[in-house]
């Protein structure tokens, strides 16, 4: 296994390559734009065999990738910030046509150049999986990961997974690089199963008949054929009786519900194989007698770690909850710790203007049914690419110990 | 269509509605319409609102209605699900003279439904398919093709 | 300096020799005459069923019957981006045979469509581009384009005293793609199906990015009879409204037909119902920018433009 020491760029660089994809759509946008470059070189030196799209703009990279999913092809892409939500369009596009297209996403605010949370926060709808990263190797392993999951047969969701703008993505740390050969015996190429041949046409359309003429009952759960209505010409069949309106985003619903268990599967089956996992949906740190625990995503996670060693030498009961799978939410993980602390701190490196920490309110909603609820309270630090220092979550963390204790809130949301 | 000359129904159904509901007076809705329409096509819109209203005739009860047979489709591809019947957007049917017909071809390649094939040399319609929009009659060179009222 | 000899060897098509397969199965719910369901029968024809066809927000999803696999890219600005992600991917799967190509309204061109359309274009992508021109967004009811024409009324730019239809000329894609040097740039109209047929047909040949523009009279946007569509495309052509050339390689120009004398542009306009309010004067325009540009064609044909 070889090590290097690397930036976040080229560690996502590399997880693409390993992951032999062979569609890159490439566009440039701080803090990203070397994850493309990189993969420019290697494609440029035959260290990667791939179609290298130079695009012109982010929507077209989104569009690029997708349609070259359907022709079967592994499409990778990447962009930060204002790129992602210019892309925002075309986000709908792939997640509703199912594909199983991985992005990368160097973490940047959506109105200024700093890190923060608020860009991909911003596409929480668009039907994507999640991921969060909090170092340059858990950016390498979840950029192997993402196919694996996009591609399983019961998800075929696109995965977007993200590490903090500069932070990660321009600091260099030291990186284990899998071998590819182990890459390939736990990545399986990609098949496409879209109707994409001219010659069975004709099959394919008889096929789709037979299986929506036989009707299904409005309320009546099923999985739709894997070339729907997004291939119009098989949208013209006309649908069988009692056809309801509602399917697809029920049957979308239902894929990523079934993607938490097939990410704890693939961070299971990686960390076998590659002695690195990183809990699945959640990693919990010091949680086990834990009467508080901090919630944090990205690089907080990274510092909260030390936090917590500081507060644990000092004999407090605190421990962190760093997220990694945002979209789908981990409500389950969260009712079982909710069960067993008092408080919890949520640390949002992001806002929903109008409503507030965008975690922080999930969290609160997942807890929402419990018998005796733990207290939940807000903090939001680190946008507009704001440092945020270990002392920061110290104090988050003396805050949320000390609300414990009293049994009081002073209050509920807070600006680090 | 004696009235005024196209088929456009917009006035005709509001006499026929007037009649069979009685929530509007005849007098009221012409009174409207002169606010409304311009000079030139007045008079004929008020002859089709009022043929409109003298013709309905007896209400009837929707139960005694025979029932809608099936109708056969006569069609010479095999009904594809999305090949719609547009038969019934029809207003005029295409009728082909076949002595006439000089196997020109145009009718067939301006067709925009694909509705005409070449049967023997000569122009042949498919009506299942045919909306009756008048190209092939247009186009013909020796004026083969005629458009004609469709029957009820 | 003269064309070279490989385009005059190009055998005029008569209408015997336009293939008889049809691509495109009967009964579409386009509108009675519709010129796009006209262009899409013979766009298909002449490309035949080893192709696929991308649609986006326009009338031509309404062209549903076309046997080809069809997707529907979930963009209005996207059509271009996608035909590029499946000409790379149809490329990965070796099956550069399947000709990658898409039938899109005039907005998705010219308008919306305009940043992708060029982009690809510069990128020498291995598509085949359609644009069905019908000269407005019709499939939401008639509103102005880029590709809207002179004068004419549309539901955006209705007619007043001070408001005259549209108040810009009709922006000129084949002759802006042509400079992005692709190898195949193209207008073609639904009354000349020889010419267009054979335009695909060499087109279809070549790899790199081509397009053509075909004329696609639409009697509900523009106010006349639905048997008169063959009749306003052939007028258009006939008064240099509309004048048929190609360009290879983005310098090489031909005008595939010269009217021995241009018809009256009155006689195609006075036709259309979004033309009937022009005064004399806005005739008289038209006519005379009508003139100056064909002079200017007939200047170019046959020579190196670029």
């Amino acid at each position: 296994m070889k090590s290097e020491v690397m930036v976040g760029n080229k560690a996502v660089a590399y997880s693409a390559k390993l992951a032999r994809v062979n569609l890159i759509a490439a566009y440039p946008i701080t803090p990203q734009t070397t994850i493309v470059q990189y993969l420019s070189e290697f494609v440029a030196n035959g260290e990667i065999k791939a179609e290298f799209v130079n695009v012109e703009g982010e929507i077209t990279a989104q569009l690029v990738c997708m349609a070259g999913s359907i022709a079967g092809a592994r499409a990778f892409t990447a962009t930060s910030g204002p790129g992602l939500i210019y892309m925002h369009h075309a986000l709908h596009g792939t997640a509703r046509y199912r594909l199983p297209v991985v992005m990368a996403v160097a973490n940047r605010g959506v109105r200024t150049m700093g890190p923060d949370h608020t860009d991909m926060m911003d596409q929480r709808d668009t039907g994507w999986i999640q991921l969060y990263c909090e170092n340059n190797q858990e950016a390498l392993d979840t950029g192997i990961m993402a196919y694996k999951i996009a591609e399983d047969e019961r998800v075929r969701l696109p995965v977007s997974y993200g590490l903090d703008g500069y932070v990660l993505s321009y600091t260099a740390e030291p990186v284990e690089i899998p071998e590819q050969k182990e890459v390939d015996d736990f990545l399986p190429p990609y098949k496409s199963t879209y109707p994409v041949l001219p010659e069975n046409f004709d099959a394919e359309i008889e096929d789709y008949k037979k299986h929506w003429l036989k009707g299904k009952s409005i309320n009546e759960p099923f999985t739709p054929y894997p070339a729907d209505e997004s291939f119009s010409h098989l949208t013209m069949v006309n649908w069988g009786p009692g056809h309801d309106q509602q399917w697809r985003w029920r049957s979308h619903q239902e894929a990523m519900m079934k993607a938490k268990q097939v990410i704890k599967e693939v961070d299971e089956e990686y960390g076998r194989r590659f002695g690195r996992s990183y809990g699945g949906l959640v990693d919990e740190y010091r949680c086990e007698d834990a009467d508080v625990v901090i919630v944090a995503m990205g690089t907080i996670a990274s510092t909260a770690r030390v936090a917590i060693d500081n507060l644990r030498r000092e004999g407090k009961p605190i421990g962190l909850v760093k997220l990694k799978s945002f979209r789908p939410f981990p409500k389950e993980e969260f009712e079982r710790i909710g069960k067993t602390v008092s408080t919890i701190g949520v640390l949002d490196r992001n806002i929903s203007l109008g409503e507030g920490g965008i975690v922080y309110n999930s969290i609160r909603s997942a807890i929402y049914d419990l018998e005796e609820k733990p207290l939940v309270l807000g903090y939001h630090l680190g946008l507009a690419g704001k440092e945020v220092r270990l002392r920061d979550v110290e104090q988050i963390a003396e805050r949320t110990l000390k609300t414990a204790n009293e049994k009081k809130v002073e209050t509920f949301v807070t600006w680090i | 269509m004696e009235t005024l000359g196209r088929p456009i129904t917009n006035t005709a159904i509001l006499g026929a509605l007037a009649k069979v509901t009685g929530l509007v007076k005849m007098e009221s809705l012409e009174e409207t319409i002169k606010e409304e329409f311009p000079e030139r096509i007045l008079k004929s819109n008020i002859m089709a609102m009022r043929k409109a209203y003298d013709g309905v005739s007896e209400l009837m009860d929707a139960k005694n209605l025979p029932k809608k047979k099936d109708i056969k489709i006569e069609s010479q591809e095999p009904l594809i699900s999305y090949s719609r019947n547009v038969a019934d957007w029809r207003v005029f049917r295409p009728v082909i003279d076949k002595n006439i017909c000089v196997n020109c071809q145009r009718c067939w390649i301006y067709c925009p439904e694909t509705a005409i094939t070449m049967v023997e040399g000569k122009a042949d319609v498919n009506y299942s398919y045919c909306k009756g929009c008048g190209i092939c009659s247009e186009e013909c060179p020796v004026e083969a093709i005629k458009m004609e009222l469709e029957e009820e | 300096m003269d064309i070279n000899g490989d385009e005059i060897m190009r055998k005029k098509m008569s209408i015997r020799d336009i293939p008889k397969e049809e691509a495109m199965w009967p009964g579409n719910p386009a509108c009675q005459g519709c010129g796009g369901s006209l262009a899409g029968r013979l766009v298909y024809k002449a490309l035949g069923r080893n192709s696929v066809r991308v649609e986006i927000a326009s009338c031509a999803p309404g062209f549903m019957n076309i046997r080809v696999p069809s997707f529907y890219a979930p963009a209005f600005e996207g059509a271009a981006a996608f035909m590029t992600g499946l000409a790379r991917g149809y490329k990965l799967m070796g099956r550069e045979d399947v000709v990658i190509a898409g039938l899109i309204g005039d907005g998705g061109t010219v308008d919306i469509g305009f940043q992708g359309l060029s982009a690809a274009a510069e990128r020498n992508e291995n598509i085949f581009w359609f644009t069905y021109d019908n000269e407005a967004y019709m499939n939401t009811g008639g509103q102005r384009s880029s590709a809207t024409p002179l004068f004419a009324r549309t539901a955006t730019t209705p007619i007043s005293d001070t408001s005259r239809g549209k108040a810009e000329e009709k922006k000129n894609v084949p002759l802006i793609l042509a400079i992005h040097r692709v190898p195949y740039v193209a207008t073609a109209s639904v009354a000349y199906p020889e010419d267009l047929i054979e335009k695909i047909q060499y087109g279809k040949e070549i790899k790199g990015f081509r397009y053509m523009q075909i004329n696609s009279p639409c009697p509900t946007g523009w106010g006349f009879e639905p048997k008169d569509s063959i009749k306003v495309a052939r007028l258009s052509v006939e008064s240099g409204l509309w004048p048929l050339y190609e360009i290879l390689e983005g310098r090489r120009f031909r005008l595939t037909y010269k009217p021995k004398e241009l018809k009256p542009v009155t006689e195609a306009l006075k036709i259309q119902g979004r033309f009937r309010h022009l005064s004399t004067e806005e005739s008289n325009t038209i006519q005379e920018k009508t003139i100056n540009n064909w002079e200017r064609l007939l200047d170019m044909d046959g020579k190196e433009i670029f």
